[in-house]
């Protein structure tokens, strides 16, 4: 299950399930209302996704072009371990602003 | 003109040109052959007369001279058999006809005929028109032993010019047919000589109506001869230089919409809205981002063309309260915030706007518009301007109590053993909470750093709880509150970070003891279920709005109830208990009814 809520003006997206097979729909249903806001902005919250497969890091890829398209930014944040391996060895990593933490993430957007 | 004329080629001019003067040359060969045959017919059937009526006279002379009877009738109508005469005659000297080819004029008077006389030797000839005809007549004085016998006359029409013309017709092939066909072999010729020079002559046209030369396309001739060669050697270097100059151009058109389209990808890579408008405010040109941030389907076509009050989304009486759009203001640098939608959709824009001056005229051009998304750091600013004033009071109270009681204790000299404990006691609580303040910064700190961190270890829930619970049980009781506690009989093993979660539900029902009246109600109660602990803490206090609902997680955020604000607070502690308990990948909710109370249900999944 992935969850929307929101940290002021921020989107955080938050799940507990791996970034696979049919949950990626489940993903991409919890990003649709930050991707109807005109400038979208959003975080994805890794800390409960247990792991990325390569059809994920592909969607994570699609999604931040669709946030790129309407002038908005997606930031990933606080990915375990074995994420934060995948996202650096595939290079997923050098398309996205990475934090530790969920809270620096959100922090990031306010210039 | 030019352009009628052109629809004629030049080989068929040439043609019809030349043909024209040659059909006109051959006419008048040929009239000019009718009249000089008829001229040399003419000379000719003189010279024969003047020979016949030589040889007749001769004759005529013998028959007189030999014969007692002369026939001389039978002798002119011989003669003018002979030569097809118009008639002969033969004229006695009392000047009457004796003989006659027309017999009926026999005896007749011979009357000498008007015209041009002229003589040959002993010969007359008389030239003379009678009727339509043209007559040649010769006498000549017939000589006789006896002397002069009398003359003889013959006459004879010249022929006309329609049997010139007919004479000449017979040989019409050959006078007119013959410099026909040549003529037609001629412009066969000269049709073949002068088709190179069509295409020159077309592209000449061409180049005679078109506005520059370099519209004109002019090509080589398939052709041979010198002048071919020079106009192929003309087209090859003029076509070089019209490549090079089309290149040149192409080149520059290349150059500019590179830089044009460079232009526009660092404009739409800006996360800032940029817009132009023009002098009548209409925008003429917007970036991606600032269509992302106005539009509703986010296209920039959608905002082209429209003024900038529209596309902001504003109304007359909206944007005429706008410095933004202030007629006075509009040579200058504005700059002004707005606000737009309601609730979670909230935005707070920056717009700024920028008067545009060409270096040739200092007359506004036009204005830029910048467009800019602060909403988030606005609500960042808000919550620290809140977190300010909260720990301004937070600080003061407690160290202006401790300040006082410490001065009292320190000058009061005759202060008894009981005052003297009860001050210290205050100033320990003062101080305690002091100290909890700045623990709770400290919490605040690592959450905004993102390092705050959980250390799990195997909980005796039963005890945990219990320790909440003594924590939380004086401020109850001090409110007289009817504090409820249920709590399931057994507890499962779990891990946990005890002491933020005591820190958590502490907050919780801290808040609920806060915030309820005096002789209120405060129910704490615990359910194990198969995967997760649910703790729900309710109360009958003031209650949330709805609007407040949203942000009651946000840091440093205190309700504008003002039954909230007469409480202290920081506005941290539902800010650490949510954030304590997401780090343990539970939950944290409320159902709360303003001036009904407000239940917290937190879960916390077993490990």
């Amino acid at each position: 299950m992935f969850k929307h809520s929101k940290q002021g003006a921020i989107n955080v997206i938050s799940g507990t399930l791996p970034l696979s097979g049919d949950a990626l729909e489940l993903l991409e249903g919890a990003f649709d209302g930050c991707l109807s806001e005109g400038q979208p902005r959003a975080v994805l919250d890794l800390r409960s996704v247990p792991l990325i497969d390569s059809a994920g890091l592909e969607r994570l890829l699609d999604l931040r072009d669709r946030f790129q398209k309407k002038m908005g930014d997606l930031k990933l944040a606080g990915a375990n371990p074995l994420c934060d391996d995948i996202l650096s060895v595939t290079g997923v990593a050098s398309y996205f602003d990475v934090f530790p933490e969920l809270s620096q993430a959100v922090g990031s957007f306010i210039e | 003109m030019l352009a009628r004329s052109v629809k004629v080629e030049l080989p068929r001019r040439v043609v019809v040109c030349y043909l024209l003067y040659s059909l006109v040359a051959i006419l008048w060969l040929a009239v000019s052959a009718v009249f000089v045959t008829k001229s040399i017919v003419v000379r000719n059937m003189e010279d024969e007369l003047l020979s016949y009526l030589q040889h007749a006279s001769t004759l005529t002379a013998l028959e007189i001279a030999s014969q007692d009877d002369p026939q001389l009738q039978t002798l002119v109508e011989r003669f003018s058999r002979e030569r097809s005469l118009l008639f002969c005659a033969f004229v006695s000297n009392d000047n009457s006809y004796e003989a006659h080819s027309r017999k009926r004029l026999v005896g007749k008077t011979h009357d000498a005929e008007n015209g041009i006389t002229t003589r040959h030797g002993d010969i007359e000839a008389v030239r003379y028109t009678s009727g339509s005809l043209k007559i040649r007549e010769y006498n000549a004085s017939i000589h006789a032993p006896t002397g002069i016998a009398g003359r003889l006359i013959i006459a004879k029409a010249e022929p006309s010019t329609g049997e010139m013309t007919r004479m000449v017709t017979r040989h019409a092939f050959v006078v007119v047919c013959c410099p026909l066909l040549l003529v037609v072999l001629g412009c066969f010729t000269l049709h073949r000589l002068v088709s190179p020079m069509a295409s020159v002559d077309s592209q000449l046209r061409q180049a005679a109506i078109a506005p520059t030369l370099a519209d004109v396309e002019l090509s080589p001739i398939k052709s041979r001869g010198p002048n071919v060669l020079g106009w192929n050697r003309i087209v090859r270097e003029f076509q070089e230089e019209n490549t090079q100059n089309s290149l040149d151009q192409r080149l520059g058109d290349a150059v500019r919409t590179l830089r044009q389209g460079k232009s526009d990808d660092i404009l739409n890579s800006l996360p800032e809205g940029i817009a132009v408008s023009d002098q009548d405010g209409i925008i003429t040109f917007a970036n991606q981002s600032m269509a992302a941030l106005l539009a509703a389907d986010a296209q920039v076509d959608s905002l082209l063309g429209k003024s900038v009050e529209v596309g902001l989304g504003l109304n007359s009486e909206q944007a005429s309260g706008l410095a933004l759009f202030d007629p006075d203001r509009f040579a200058r640098q504005v700059a002004e915030e707005l606000e737009r939608g309601d609730g979670e959709a909230k935005q707070v824009l920056r717009i700024a706007r920028t008067p545009i001056r060409t270096s040739e005229n200092a007359t506004c051009a036009g204005q830029v518009w910048t467009v800019r998304d602060i909403t988030q750091q606005k609500l960042a600013d808000a919550m620290r301007d809140q977190f300010l004033d909260n720990a301004t009071h937070e600080l003061r109270t407690p160290l202006a109590n401790i300040k006082a009681y410490a001065e009292t204790l320190s000058m009061g000299d005759d202060l008894d053993v009981e005052s003297q404990k009860e001050f210290c006691n205050t100033i320990n609580v003062e101080a305690t909470r002091l100290a909890r303040f700045i623990d709770d910064l400290l919490s605040v700190s690592s959450m905004e750093a993102g390092s705050l961190t959980l250390h799990k270890q195997g909980v005796d829930l039963d005890r945990m709880f219990s320790e909440v619970v003594g924590k939380i049980k004086s401020q109850m009781d001090k409110k007289q509150l009817d504090f409820e506690t249920i709590f399931p009989a057994k507890y499962p093993q779990t891990k946990l970070d005890k002491d933020k979660v005591n820190v958590a539900l502490v907050n919780l029902l801290g808040n609920a003891a806060k915030y309820t009246p005096d002789g209120g109600r405060v129910r704490f109660e615990v359910k194990i279920t198969d995967r997760e602990i649910r703790i729900e803490v309710e109360d009958s206090g003031v209650g949330i709005s709805e609007e407040e609902l949203p942000r009651i997680y946000d840091k440093f955020f205190r309700s504008s109830n003002p039954s909230v604000q007469q409480v202290t607070g920081t506005g941290l502690g539902l800010s650490m208990a949510h954030e304590v308990i997401k780090l343990h990948n539970g939950d944290l909710t409320v159902q709360s009814a303003l001036g009904e109370g407000t239940t917290f249900i937190a879960t916390l999944p077993l490990e």
